[in-house]
Parts: C-alpha cells; sequence; structure tokens
C-alpha cells in the first residue's frame, strides 16, 4: 500500500536551505501572531456578545415582571442563543415560557439545562411547577425532591427551604397526610427560626394530620408574639381537629378581635360555635340534652347517608349499610322518652357513626358550616 | 528528529546549527515535507479562516447595531458594494466571486498558482463585502484563501508543480474545515468536488489538514457547534414520503437558482467592461432594499438558520425568505460581490425544508416531526442540488446533527434533489460558472481517465491559422502545401473553429471560389452556437480516448489544443495518425481493444 501522505515529487525543493527554514520561521512567527490576534478578537466578540445578552436578558425580565410574557419570551430566547451556556438565561427563557402558557416549550429549555446539570435546584424547581402545570403533580414531587437536594447558587438554605415549602403547600392540596407529614418533620429540625415559617409550619402540621406537633410550635410562637392572630387561629383550628371546641372556640376569638378583617377566622369561630352546639359528648350537658344532640347527629348523618346511596352503588358499599340505614330511621321515629338514657344515646351514636363512615369521602357534605361541624364530630367520635 | 542529547547546554550557535540540519533532513524527505506542512498549513489557514470569521462579524456588529435605524440596511450594502466593487476591479481581479471555481482553476490550468495578491484581496472584500450585508458565504472564499495560503507557502519553498497543485485541496480542507466546522465534510468536499476524485492519492495530508484547522477552531472559539440541533427523529416510516417530498421542492428550488444566478451573470458579463467597479453595487442595492423589509435577507444568516432548525417556524415567513435569499443571492453573485453560494445554499434549503415540514405537520401532526428536522435536512437537499456534492452533503449534515437517524431520510432527500438538478440543470454551477468566465474546467466524466494516455503525448505544433476572411479558393492553394485535412481557421481574439480541406474544395468545385472561410465555418454550425465556445477543441490534459470519440462525433480527423484558461488561444494540434503513433500502432485497424471500448 502506497503512503497516504507521499506527494508527486518531480524533484527536491528548488528553495535553498536558507529560504527552507526562513520560510518555516515565518510560518512559524505568522502562527503565533494570528493565535494571538485571534484571541484578541474571540475575547472581544465574546464580551460584547456577552454585554449583548446580559441586556436582552435583563429586558426579558422587565418585561416578565410587566407581565408581557411574550415579548419577555421572545428576548430571553435571544439571549440564550447568543449566550447558550448560561443556565440562567435558560431559566428565565423556561419561566417566561411557562407565564406565556407554553409549559412544552418551557420543559423543552429545561430538558436542555438538566440534560447538562441534572442536579440543578432551580432547574428542578421551574421544571417541577412545568409539570404541576402539565397536571403532573406525581412526577412534580420528584423534581422538588431532586431540587430540595440539588446544588443551589447563594442563599441555599433558603432556596432549600422555600422549595420544601412549595413542596408542602403541594402536597397539602394534591397529596396524602402522609406524604405531607414525611416532608414536614424533617422541615421541624432545620426550619429558621422565624415567626412566620415556625407559624406556617405549625399550621402545616395541623393540615397533616398531626394537631398537637401544630399546637406545640404555634404555643411557641405565641410565647414570643403573644398577639399574633394568624398563631390563635391556628391553635383554634387544631383545637376544632383535637375536638376541644370550647378551647377552639376561645382561640378563634381571640383570633377574631386581633385580626377583625380575617374572615377565615370568623368563619373558624362560627363553626366552633356550631360544633358546640352540635357536640354530644360535650361535657356538662344533661342527659337530655346529649340524647337531642345524638338524635340530630344521627339524622343528619341519614341524610348524608341517603343523598350519596347513588355514589355508594358504584364504590360497592358494604351491605350492612341498608340494615343501619333502616335501624336509623326506626330510632329517629321513636320519640325520646324521659326514661331512655345513655344506652339509647350510645345507639344512636354508633348508628350515626356506621352511616358516616358508610359514605364515601369525596360525598360528605362540607358546604353549610353545620356540614363541617358535623364532620367535625364524627371526627371526634372516631378518635 | 529527535533532538540530540549532545545539543542540550551548549550555546545558541550548537541549537541554530542543529536546527539547520534537521531541516535540511526535512528538505530531503519529501514524505516529511507533506507531513510538515499538512499540519502547519492545517494551522496557519485554521487561523487565518478563524481570524476573517471574526473580523467580519465585528464589522457587521457595528454596521448594524441592536436597534440601529432601518437606512442602514439599505446604505451598508450598498456602500459596501461599492467599495469592495472597487477594490475588486482596481487591485484584485481574481478575488472576484466564490473561490471555488477559481481554486480548482489553479490546479488543473494554472499549475496550482494563487498569488499572495489574491489570497490578501479575498481577505479583504471578502470581510467587506459579508459583514456589510451581502447575502453570499464565506466558505468558498474561505477555501480560496486556504488554496491560495497553501500555494504561497509551497512556491515559496520552491516545491514542483505537482506538489504545488496537491496542497492546495490540503489548504481548502483545512478552510472549510475551520469555516463550516466539519472537519470530515471539508475532507469529502476538497476530494469530491475540489479535486473530483476521492481516491486521489492525498487523502492523508487533506486529512491531516483539515483536523489541524478543526483542532485550531475549537482552540480559539471554543466548541459551540455552528447550528444548535434538538434531537430528531423519525416519528413514522411515512415521513419518509415527506422527505420525498422535500427532495423534489429542494430540487426543483435548487434549479430555481442555479439558472437564475447563470442567467443573470450572463446579462452582467455582457455589460461594458468599464462598469465592472459599479456591477456591485446593483447586488447591494438588491439586498439593501429587501433587508429594509426583511432584515433576515442581509449577510450569511446562520442566526435565522439556527432559530429555524431549533423549530422556531413561521411558515409565511420561511416561505418568503426562502424566496428572497434566492433573488438577492443570485444578483448579488452575479453583479460580481466577492462570497460565495456555499452557505446561501443552506440558508435556502433549511427555509425550503422547514416550509415542507411546516405544511406536513399541520397536515399530519402525528405521523410527522417539527419543522425543525425537515429544515435540517432541507440544508442537505439543496446543497445537494446546488452543489452536487450529495456524498459531502450527507455527511456534512451528519456532522452538523451527529444524529444517525437522520441519515436515511436525508439520503433520500438528497438522492431526489440531485437526480432533478442533474436532469434539468445539466451543468453543475462551479463548471458553468467557469465556462462563464471562459474556463474549461475537467468534468466529472474526464476524470475516471486521469492518469491515462494524455493529448499532450500526441500534440504537434499548429499550422499558421487562416484568416476568416481568406476566399475559398485561396485557402485550398494553402492547403495543399500542408499534409492536415482540417485547417485552423483565427482572427486577432484567436481560434474561431477548424475547416476541413475536403469543404473547402468541395465548395471551390460547386463555384463558391469567392465564400470566405468564415462563411464556411458558419455554414457548418447549427444555429445559436457561440462558436467561440462550440467548436470541436480538446485539452492537453484530456485522455487521447476522448480525443479520438470527439474526432467520430465532428467528422474531423484533426482537432485544435486550446488552454483551458482561454479556449481561443490554440496551443497546437492532434491528429488521427499521431493519436495512433502514441498508442503505439500504425492504424485504426490495430487499435488495442480497451481504446475501442473506451470509445464506446
Amino acid at each position: 500500500m502506497s503512503d497516504p501522505t507521499r506527494m508527486d515529487v518531480e524533484s527536491l525543493p528548488a528553495a535553498s536551505a536558507t529560504v527552507f527554514v526562513a520560510t518555516f520561521a515565518a510560518i512559524a512567527v505568522a502562527i503565533v501572531v494570528l493565535l494571538l490576534v485571534d484571541e484578541w478578537l474571540a475575547r472581544l466578540d465574546r464580551d460584547e456578545s456577552r454585554a449583548h445578552a446580559a441586556n436582552l436578558y435583563a429586558d426579558g425580565q422587565r418585561l416578565l415582571a410587566a407581565q408581557r410574557p411574550h415579548d419577555a419570551s421572545d428576548r430571553l430566547a435571544s439571549a440564550v442563543a447568543i449566550d447558550r451556556t448560561n443556565v440562567v438565561y435558560q431559566l428565565g427563557l423556561a419561566e417566561a415560557s411557562l407565564a406565556d402558557g407554553r409549559p412544552a416549550d418551557a420543559e423543552t429549555t429545561l430538558k436542555a439545562v438538566l440534560d447538562r446539570s441534572e442536579t440543578d435546584g432551580a432547574a428542578n424547581l421551574l421544571m417541577a411547577r412545568v409539570l404541576v402545570r402539565e397536571g403532573r403533580v406525581d412526577d412534580a414531587k420528584s423534581f422538588y425532591h431532586r431540587s430540595v437536594y440539588g446544588q443551589w447558587h447563594g442563599d441555599s438554605a433558603g432556596q432549600r427551604m422555600r422549595t420544601r415549602f412549595e413542596l408542602i403547600d403541594l402536597l397539602a392540596r394534591h397529596g396524602t397526610r402522609q406524604e405531607l407529614l414525611a416532608e414536614l418533620l424533617p422541615l421541624e429540625e432545620v426550619a429558621p427560626d422565624s415567626i412566620g415559617l415556625r407559624r406556617k409550619l405549625g399550621r402545616l402540621f395541623i393540615d397533616a394530620g398531626s394537631p398537637a406537633r401544630g399546637v406545640a410550635i404555634l404555643e411557641q410562637v405565641l410565647r414570643r408574639s403573644p398577639n399574633d392572630a394568624a398563631a390563635y387561629a391556628g391553635l383554634g383550628e387544631a383545637a376544632l381537629v383535637l375536638g376541644n371546641y370550647q378551647t377552639a372556640r376561645a382561640d378563634l376569638a381571640i383570633a377574631a378581635r386581633l385580626a377583625p378583617g380575617d374572615r377565615v377566622a370568623a368563619q373558624q369561630l362560627a363553626l366552633a360555635d356550631t360544633a358546640l352546639a352540635l357536640d354530644p359528648l360535650r361535657r356538662g350537658i344533661g342527659r337530655r340534652a346529649r340524647l337531642e344532640r345524638a338524635r340530630t347527629l344521627l339524622n343528619r348523618s341519614l341524610d348524608v347517608h341517603t343523598a350519596c346511596v347513588p355514589a355508594m352503588a358504584t364504590t360497592a358499599a358494604p351491605p350492612y349499610t341498608d340494615g343501619a340505614a333502616d335501624s336509623a330511621r326506626r330510632a329517629l321515629a321513636r320519640p325520646i322518652a324521659p326514661s331512655d338514657g345513655e344506652r339509647r344515646a350510645d345507639g344512636m351514636l354508633s348508628l350515626a357513626t356506621a352511616l358516616w363512615n358508610s359514605v364515601p369521602v369525596a360525598c360528605r357534605p362540607t358546604r353549610t358550616v353545620t356540614d363541617r361541624a358535623v364532620a367535625l364530630i364524627h371526627a371526634k367520635l372516631a378518635t | 528528529m529527535a533532538i540530540d542529547a549532545t545539543v542540550l547546554g551548549r550555546g545558541p550557535a550548537a541549537w541554530m546549527a542543529r536546527i539547520a540540519e534537521l531541516m535540511e533532513d526535512l528538505r530531503r524527505r519529501e514524505d516529511r515535507i507533506a507531513l510538515a506542512l499538512s499540519l502547519l498549513i492545517g494551522a496557519l489557514v485554521g487561523l487565518v479562516v478563524v481570524a476573517f470569521i471574526l473580523l467580519t462579524g465585528r464589522l457587521a456588529a457595528h454596521l448594524y447595531p441592536a436597534g440601529g435605524a432601518g437606512w442602514r440596511r439599505i446604505l451598508a450594502p450598498t456602500l459596501g458594494a461599492l467599495l469592495t466593487g472597487y477594490l475588486l476591479f482596481r487591485f484584485f481581479p481574481d478575488a472576484r466571486g466564490s473561490g471555488i471555481p477559481q481554486t480548482r482553476a489553479a490546479i488543473f490550468i494554472y499549475d496550482g498558482r494563487i498569488t499572495l495578491r489574491t489570497v490578501v484581496g479575498k481577505f479583504v472584500c471578502c470581510s467587506l463585502s459579508l459583514g456589510s450585508g451581502i447575502a453570499l458565504g464565506r466558505e468558498g472564499p474561505s477555501v480560496h484563501i486556504g488554496s491560495g495560503i497553501a500555494s504561497v507557502v509551497a512556491r515559496r519553498l520552491g516545491l514542483s508543480r505537482a506538489q504545488v497543485r496537491w496542497l492546495i485541496p490540503v489548504g481548502a480542507s483545512a478552510a472549510l474545515a475551520a469555516a463550516f466546522n466539519t472537519p470530515i465534510a471539508a475532507v469529502l468536499f476538497s476530494l469530491e468536488e475540489i479535486m473530483g476524485d476521492l481516491h486521489a492519492p492525498i487523502l492523508g495530508s487533506v486529512v491531516l489538514s483539515s483536523t489541524t484547522s478543526w483542532m485550531v477552531l475549537h482552540l480559539v472559539l471554543g466548541d459551540e457547534p455552528l447550528f444548535h440541533v434538538a434531537g430528531y427523529h423519525l416519528v413514522s416510516p411515512a415521513e419518509l414520503l415527506v422527505y420525498a417530498a422535500l427532495g423534489i421542492v429542494g430540487g426543483l428550488g435548487s434549479v430555481a437558482f442555479v439558472k437564475l444566478l447563470l442567467g443573470l451573470r450572463r446579462r452582467f458579463l455582457q455589460l461594458p467592461r468599464s462598469t465592472l467597479w459599479v456591477q456591485p453595487v446593483a447586488g447591494g442595492l438588491v439586498v439593501g432594499l429587501l433587508g429594509y423589509f426583511v432584515p433576515q435577507v442581509l449577510g450569511v444568516g446562520y442566526d435565522q438558520v439556527d432559530r429555524v432548525l431549533s423549530g422556531d417556524v413561521i411558515l409565511g415567513m420561511v416561505i418568503l425568505l426562502a424566496v428572497l435569499k434566492i433573488v438577492a443571492t443570485a444578483v448579488c453573485y452575479a453583479s460580481g460581490n466577492a462570497g460565495g453560494i456555499f452557505g446561501p445554499s443552506m440558508f435556502i434549503g433549511a427555509m425550503m425544508g422547514a416550509a415542507v415540514g411546516r405544511v406536513a405537520h399541520l397536515a399530519l401532526p402525528t405521523m410527522t416531526a417539527g419543522a425543525g428536522a425537515y429544515a435540517l435536512v432541507g440544508m442537505g437537499t439543496a446543497f445537494a442540488g446546488i452543489i452536487r456534492t450529495p456524498l459531502t452533503s450527507v455527511i456534512m449534515i451528519f456532522e452538523v446533527t451527529r444524529d444517525y437517524t437522520i441519515i436515511v431520510p436525508l439520503m433520500i432527500s438528497n438522492l431526489i434533489a440531485f437526480y432533478i438538478s442533474q436532469k434539468l440543470q445539466r451543468e453543475p454551477i462551479y463548471e458553468a460558472l467557469a465556462h462563464q468566465d471562459g474556463l474549461h474546467l475537467p468534468t466529472g466524466a474526464f476524470r475516471p481517465h486521469a492518469g491515462r494516455l494524455r493529448v499532450n503525448r500526441a500534440i504537434r505544433e499548429a499550422p499558421e491559422p487562416l484568416p476568416p476572411a481568406l476566399a475559398a479558393h485561396h485557402a485550398l492553394d494553402r492547403m495543399k502545401d500542408g499534409t492536415l485535412t482540417s485547417w485552423p481557421v483565427a482572427d486577432s481574439d484567436g481560434l474561431l473553429g477548424m475547416v476541413r480541406t475536403a469543404d473547402v474544395a468541395a465548395a471551390v468545385g460547386a463555384g463558391r471560389g469567392g465564400a470566405t472561410l468564415g462563411e464556411l465555418l458558419r455554414d457548418g454550425e447549427s444555429a445559436g452556437h457561440d462558436a467561440s465556445l462550440h467548436f470541436a477543441h480538446v485539452h492537453g490534459d484530456q485522455p487521447l480516448g476522448q480525443a479520438l470519440a470527439r474526432m467520430g462525433e465532428a467528422h474531423h480527423t484533426v482537432l485544435p489544443v486550446v488552454s483551458r484558461a482561454n479556449v481561443r488561444l490554440l496551443l497546437g494540434v492532434v491528429t488521427l495518425p499521431d493519436i495512433l503513433a502514441a498508442y503505439g500502432v500504425a492504424s485504426a485497424d490495430e487499435l488495442p481493444t480497451a481504446v475501442l471500448r473506451d470509445h464506446e
């Protein structure tokens, strides 16, 4: 085989050895000079391009803040086209695309970032938001976790905390109580000692079904900030969940007084009042009152059960509930006699509990204060 | 060439002596010269081309600042064309146009000679021209600059003509690798288009220079690809039909572009030579006016290609851009601006592909990929249709995407475009451009015969040409003195054709002894043919078999041998007996079978 670098040589080069050396030397010098010139030109070019991209990014951010996401994404796309290695620009573009109602474009941009740096905290957080927007909550949760444990630039603790709270908010809306609690427990140890954060944490524990932890945290908050209406409201809600309606009423009344404009606190106060009025287990009420309250609860539970029969047909309700409904109707048909004792009250409460438990959670009404009070009392009876 | 250990520790004189010794050793070893020059030319050309790209970009950035006024878009290309037009006319006449036909001419006609003035002129004029927004590309000029540098270095070193010629594609591949960031495609382009021979024995040198240049590019500019392409894939096998349709659109678009460019250029070439310096302004003004309304038409337009490749496609806009770019590039090139058609071909292809892809995606959203995938294949399609290097175009797009899955649709589309282009526009664009300049470069049909017996082996001195005004009976008297059966007829501008002795005798016998040779020549021509280009002739580097075939077609046993650079420059004649003698036979009866087979 012939040497591939071999040339068709007719003779030795005609140039003298001196010219030969001089030519090679000139080429070497030219290479060095050109390398320096090129590096200088390339640096100038890079600097100018970066400055231009930075201006476009700033423009894009301004437009995004001004609620003009379409124009913003146009500017940010140009910035990304100039400086494709800049993750901040890409995240800005993804954010603008998301705001512009184009989650698929945002996802494409973020995939490119995550391909290069899968542990980037900010990119994972944005991807989680995109997935939430696309309704893919389960996928979003894993990106939230990657974001929490990912790399952040500057104030990483604060960023992680905010991401955790965003995930917790998502779980509070879409997740199970166990998932929520699992996120909250580690947070209790690491959350900064800020009143706002502790207050939020306390209330989240209550939502997650751990009211005792929530109460403990909110009491700490009140020791430091005695007039904290939100903390009182939280304590009131915890007491409602725990079935301490008297305590709940007292706390919510303080909250309503400290924050007269807080409609939620006012509604919760009304709920506590209603629960107090319906609660058959309340101490200090007489036998007759207890029988009346048990009867009211049974009547209400039967109404809910009857209304939910079509829904129950599709969810294969236990067969015995039809019998419970008949028993309830018979119990309600029999008037309360002076001789009726605790046994009748307990019987009616047992029937009410059986009927309530047979109704799917989604079918249980929550529209009125009474509906919600009934639900609270059943929760108390279940404990 | 390891440094002698005894030199270490000695003074500068010992070092200089050792270096001189090494250089002398290098000078005497052809393989080492080839290796060293491949590396050095690769590095040098790479750096020059990077400087060319950066300077062009900086100039464009200054002429078109962000948020600049619209009038700049008219003024900058017009003034840029005026300035470069003057420079090209006054100082750098060989730096006009693309550079690819000129590079091929250097190899096949001028013994590899490209002057330093041409290199400098190409660099300066193309920087000004492309920076000012002229709608031409940088790859062709880069190839010319790279080849020129290789030529200058080789001639400076006193290498033989053959060596100088061999180094031209080495410089060309280095230039293309740096200009388009595709080292493999650069090698293929140099062999397929520049040399016209994929089996050229300089493959190793070409690969070395291309790789070195590419490394220099990445050293200076980083690892950013020229285009950022998302990972595309074939959504459904039925999509191949859409790619086939893209091949048809791409082929027809390519033919339209080539015919428009060649037609316009023919008209510009007919204008008086005194207007040569101002002709480029026509291109500048047209692109300026188009750019005033649609700024994306200005310049090379790779930013727009990048956006389209990433899927940012508005159907009306991409169709408009494809049409406007065809017009703008054709006018800019035809009017004599400095710049190439390689880049614009990519632009036009990307826009055509995006348009086809967008329509397909609107019609069949679940069966087709996004428009970006079609834009990518469209780039290769237009390249195959316009430049006519199908293999290079496939490899080039493959290199840009680094995605194997794009290969099959790309090949289908490319081959259809190539076939349509070949059918509707027989002459490839670079050969046609060279023909318009009076250069007769070797065609693809010629290349397989390279290395066989050439016309130069049988050439003989031409007799004194007869003037076209000479009467037939006087001509017959002159012809009787010689042994040739045909005689050259030439005026002050050069050869007009060959007139057969038998035809002249027949005219005299028929009582037309007063008819001039010019009249007899015209009688023999088909209407509408340009005599200066279409009389039967051969070139010295063509195979003897081809000369025999041409004799058969023209019914002459004597053919003029003319220059490739000027078809009217008579270098000699070749006769049938001389050809037979060159083959070592006395008569046609004794011709070797292989030779006869060649003619069939």
